[in-house]
């Protein structure tokens, strides 16, 4: 979908197709590695390639946005390198191999200590408030494709890790620090309200609606049952498409429009209905509206969530509306109200950009109308980390 | 089309026979114990590596003329969606072993760094193996209760 939303991008496009494809060997090693110094090599992968497109191919402070970036990032690489060292020594195992340190029973100390770690690397891609501040700037000065990889693939690999290595390798620190985890799953969700209902700008209303949603998914860290963590994958899967397409469409509009500032925006509905009805489909599938993938992911999640910590589901999920209302209100700013005439001309959807945005809402419906066909693949991963927690 | 797509990754399978590497603190013991049926594969090589090997034949194209951008973009474009027929085939064959009771992840296994106090291995799989720690099932009900006392 990147490639295909950069296609017309006529900059150094050698450079960038191949910065996107090393950046891709990345996520799908890290994603495929089962031994923590191969997962670590292809973390470290992606740091460079997406600090080079935010910072030749951003805004006007896209070089602030890709220098944070890249501390943030190699800060989280050499806390997740602590935690496998950790591990790799305190287990007695001498590997980094996750079928031989995962079976090893740690002591409390060196358990607490490696999952602080593992969790500290993780919530700076997650991202966890206060941790976040590097996806905002990236989100908001990235160019779309770039954006869209940030908010929909990079956050998730820190969802990934935290579910993999800080729940199945640290499952007795996971258990013990539960509560804590909460307490900061609710703080994120009314930081991204606040965030998004404190800005005019479009995309950094979205990346504050990805810091609300990536809130849900530590609650279920939190939680650390099956059925919230099944929903916490499928969260992911869902939140990656609905808000990659409302990603993409602010830099369609901002191409369109020539501001994303969302006061000045309004009533492109009128003059582009194609745009408006994706835009429909990519913010009820972050929202989790019936029929749509979030819907599934998010009932399932806080199912299984409302059994541990009662209290805080009920904040997150207050949390949630607050984000939902947020993004509701944006759509309605942006695209309904009296047509401007400062807009008249603005073009609707190219064939290109449905060739992209339409598989992905497509994919949202489907997974909204079938989650159960992936659910089993899901559960599988999920309940051998669960055993774990549950102290197998 | 998934048929296609199965017939694909299937071209793909069987082409090495990975060995499960020793416990070093045990030689003669094997480090994993298999759960499911061995099924040698390099599906997950493949969709890793195909990215980077489209990124080094992109190294190498011009970009003088808009015919080339236009080649270059093509490459990258490839380069994407290799992988993404690997995922698409491998996921629906691993759903149809989902729903007959197998548990295939496309599991990859070689020594990678022995010649250090620390080992490291070159293993892939792609989903989390199945629960290998412990004598004792995994808990019966999702539901059940966390517990923030538990030991490991």
């Amino acid at each position: 979908m990147a490639a295909l939303a950069a296609w017309r991008n006529d900059v150094r496009p050698k450079l960038f197709f191949i910065l996107l494809l090393v950046l891709e060997t990345g996520v799908n090693g890290t994603l495929c590695a089962l031994d923590y110094m191969l997962f670590s090599v292809f973390w470290a992968m992606e740091l460079v390639p997406t600090f080079l497109m935010i910072a030749i191919w951003g805004g006007t402070m896209r070089m602030r946005a890709a220098q944070r970036y890249l501390v943030y990032g190699l800060v989280s690489l050499a806390l997740l390198l602590a935690s496998a060292f950790l591990l790799a020594f305190k287990s007695g195992q001498n590997s980094f191999d996750f079928d031989l340190t995962n079976t090893v029973n740690l002591v409390k100390a060196i358990s607490f200590t490696g999952f602080w770690l593992a969790f500290a690397a993780f919530a700076i891609r997650l991202p966890v408030v206060p941790l976040h501040t590097w996806m905002i700037d990236a989100v908001t000065e990235s160019s779309p494709p770039v954006a869209f990889l940030v908010s929909s693939v990079l956050t998730k690999l820190g969802a990934y890790g935290m579910i993999r290595i800080a729940l199945g390798a640290f499952p007795t620190g996971a258990g013990r620090f539960g509560f804590v985890l909460a307490v900061l799953a609710i703080i994120g969700t009314f930081w991204g309200f606040l965030g998004a209902v404190g800005t005019s700008d479009l995309r950094r209303v979205i990346a504050y609606s990805t810091l609300g949603q990536m809130s849900v998914v530590l609650l279920a860290v939190a939680v650390g049952q099956a059925i919230a963590l099944n929903g916490a994958v499928l969260l992911m899967m869902a939140h990656g498409l609905g808000t990659g397409m409302l990603v993409l469409l602010s830099g369609t509009i901002e191409d369109r429009a020539r501001t994303r500032d969302i006061r000045r925006l309004g009533g492109l509905a009128w003059q582009a209905p194609r745009l408006a009805a994706l835009w429909i489909a990519g913010g009820f599938t972050a929202i989790g509206v019936p029929l749509f993938a979030g819907f599934a992911a998010e009932l399932m999640l806080f199912t299984g969530s409302f059994a541990a910590h009662r209290w805080a589901t009920l904040l997150v999920m207050i949390g949630m509306l607050l984000n939902t209302g947020v993004l509701l209100w944006t759509l309605q700013r942006v695209f309904f109200g009296p047509a401007r005439e400062a807009f008249a001309r603005v073009r609707d959807a190219t064939t290109l950009e449905l060739f992209y945005l339409v598989p992905l809402a497509g994919v949202a419906l489907l997974l909204g109308v079938f989650p159960g066909r992936l659910l089993p693949i899901i559960n599988n991963g999920v309940l051998s980390i669960v055993s774990r927690i549950n102290g197998g | 089309m998934s048929a296609l797509l199965v017939h694909a990754a299937h071209a793909i399978l069987a082409q090495t026979n990975p060995t499960i590497p020793t416990n070093p603190a045990n030689p003669t013991a094997p480090a994993t114990t298999p759960t499911g049926p061995e099924f040698p594969t390099v599906l997950l090589t493949s969709l890793v590596f195909s990215s980077m090997a489209c990124a080094l034949i992109i190294l190498f194209l011009p970009e003088r003329t808009r015919d080339q951008r236009g080649r270059i973009r093509i490459m990258g474009l490839v380069g994407t969606v290799i992988p993404l027929l690997f995922t698409v085939g491998g996921l629906n064959f691993q759903m149809g072993q989902e729903f007959s009771g197998g548990t295939i992840s496309f599991e990859e296994k070689h020594n990678w760094i022995d010649s250090f106090p620390i080992h490291a291995t070159y293993t892939w799989a792609s989903t989390a193996s199945p629960c290998r720690c412990s004598s004792s099932p995994p808990s019966p009900s999702p539901w059940r209760r966390w517990r923030p006392g538990a030991t490991t």
